[in-house]
């Protein structure tokens, strides 16, 4: 086979997979706008348990070790196990909120926008 | 019949059992997919891309989005700032995907379902992050946990709730990971197990489930490193732009 057959070859492939793909661009271009958005939120349902778990948890273990160190049994486990509560609501509504789970909220139109 | 949680036995490979100072150091199941994993990775990006012709094969056509997949996603939700960072990204990316995806091979060892793996990975994550944060800030880094607008008199008790939020990141980036990893492939072989109890004729149909959850599990592996690597580059932001 010379060169010259397998360019013509070529093109011929390139032409029919062009054709036949344009009449999927519009189908595809589609997809394209939902399926991210889709990925994002099964990302986001998939997150909640967890956000919440860890914030209680990383309360509890810092309350036990407070009360080892420090001899305030049960004290410091009963207010950081709130405060892990709290810090989990905290996440889970940041997480719902899609506030980009930043520590902190700050609410101005332009930090809204970006993080989506 | 096996237990299905033997698969996460972690085991030294034949020969390679070594002792360090009253420590072992074998090269394990786990070590071994993980240093495969490397190798793919290095395998992909360079011997695929080597030729970096101008119609890409397969292979580079691969490596080609992968690479714009990451950049993508740094540059949508990091910002222009985040492109330094570009490297760690797309290792922890490439390091998360791979241990998820070659763990779908049957016999393989997947390293992401042990939390001291995923947890370990967290953590850098966590460190790198909060160091960038307080080099680019120094001490401002710190305004992170008294959001701005709130009153003097909370700061008490906002800060504590901010400082444990803040800590329970790394908890949950590694949490999620391993609990779906460890669940998914937990699933997988209790459902192989009634296979095998059913006999050849009822056996057929938690065959059928298994190869649908085969299917679910693979989209599990390609979500999970996507989410790792999402909230990488999120807390990637905070630390990059204080508010």
């Amino acid at each position: 086979m010379t060169d010259d057959n397998r360019f013509d070859d070529l093109a011929k492939r390139l032409k029919a997979a062009e054709d036949g793909s344009s009449g999927k661009t519009s189908k595809n271009s589609q997809k394209t706008e939902d399926s991210p958005e889709m990925k994002r939120n099964i990302g986001i349902a998939l997150r909640m348990g967890t956000e919440f778990v860890a914030g209680v948890v990383v309360g509890v273990v810092f309350g036990l070790l407070i009360d080892h160190y420090f001899g305030t049994s049960p004290v410091g486990l009963i207010v950081l196990f709130i405060m892990g509560c709290c810090a989990g609501f905290m996440n889970v509504y940041r997480a719902v909120n899609r506030m980009g789970y930043r520590v902190g909220y700050n609410h101005t139109p332009d930090n809204d926008k970006q993080d989506h | 019949m096996a237990s299905p949680l033997d698969q996460f036995k972690i085991k030294a490979i034949e020969g390679l059992d070594f002792q360090l100072l009253g420590y072992d150091i074998s090269f394990t199941n786990s070590a071994l997919w993980m240093a495969l994993a490397v190798v793919v990775s290095t395998l992909l990006l360079t011997v695929a891309m080597g030729r970096g012709s101008l119609v890409p094969s397969r292979w580079q056509n691969i490596s080609e989005m992968l690479y714009e997949f990451i950049s993508g996603m740094i540059s949508d939700s990091v910002g222009k700032e985040g492109k330094k960072y570009f490297p760690f990204v797309f290792t922890v990316f490439m390091f998360v995907l791979l241990g998820n995806l070659l763990g779908m091979i049957p016999y393989s060892f997947t390293y992401t379902s042990h939390i001291i793996v995923t947890f370990s990975l967290a953590m850098l994550v966590f460190i790198i992050v909060t160091l960038i944060g307080l080099f680019r800030h120094g001490f401002h880094f710190f305004s992170l946990f008294m959001p701005s607008g709130v009153p003097l008199i909370m700061a008490p008790l906002l800060v504590p709730i901010e400082i444990l939020s803040y800590l329970s990141r790394p908890l949950s980036l590694s949490v999620r990971l391993f609990a779906n990893m460890m669940a998914g492939h937990t699933m997988l072989k209790v459902f192989a197990g009634f296979s095998v109890s059913l006999g050849v004729f009822f056996g057929l149909v938690p065959l059928a489930v298994n190869t649908a959850l085969i299917g679910f599990e693979i989209l599990v592996a390609l979500l999970q490193a996507y989410v790792f690597t999402i909230l990488t580059c999120m807390y990637l932001k905070d630390s990059i732009e204080l508010h």
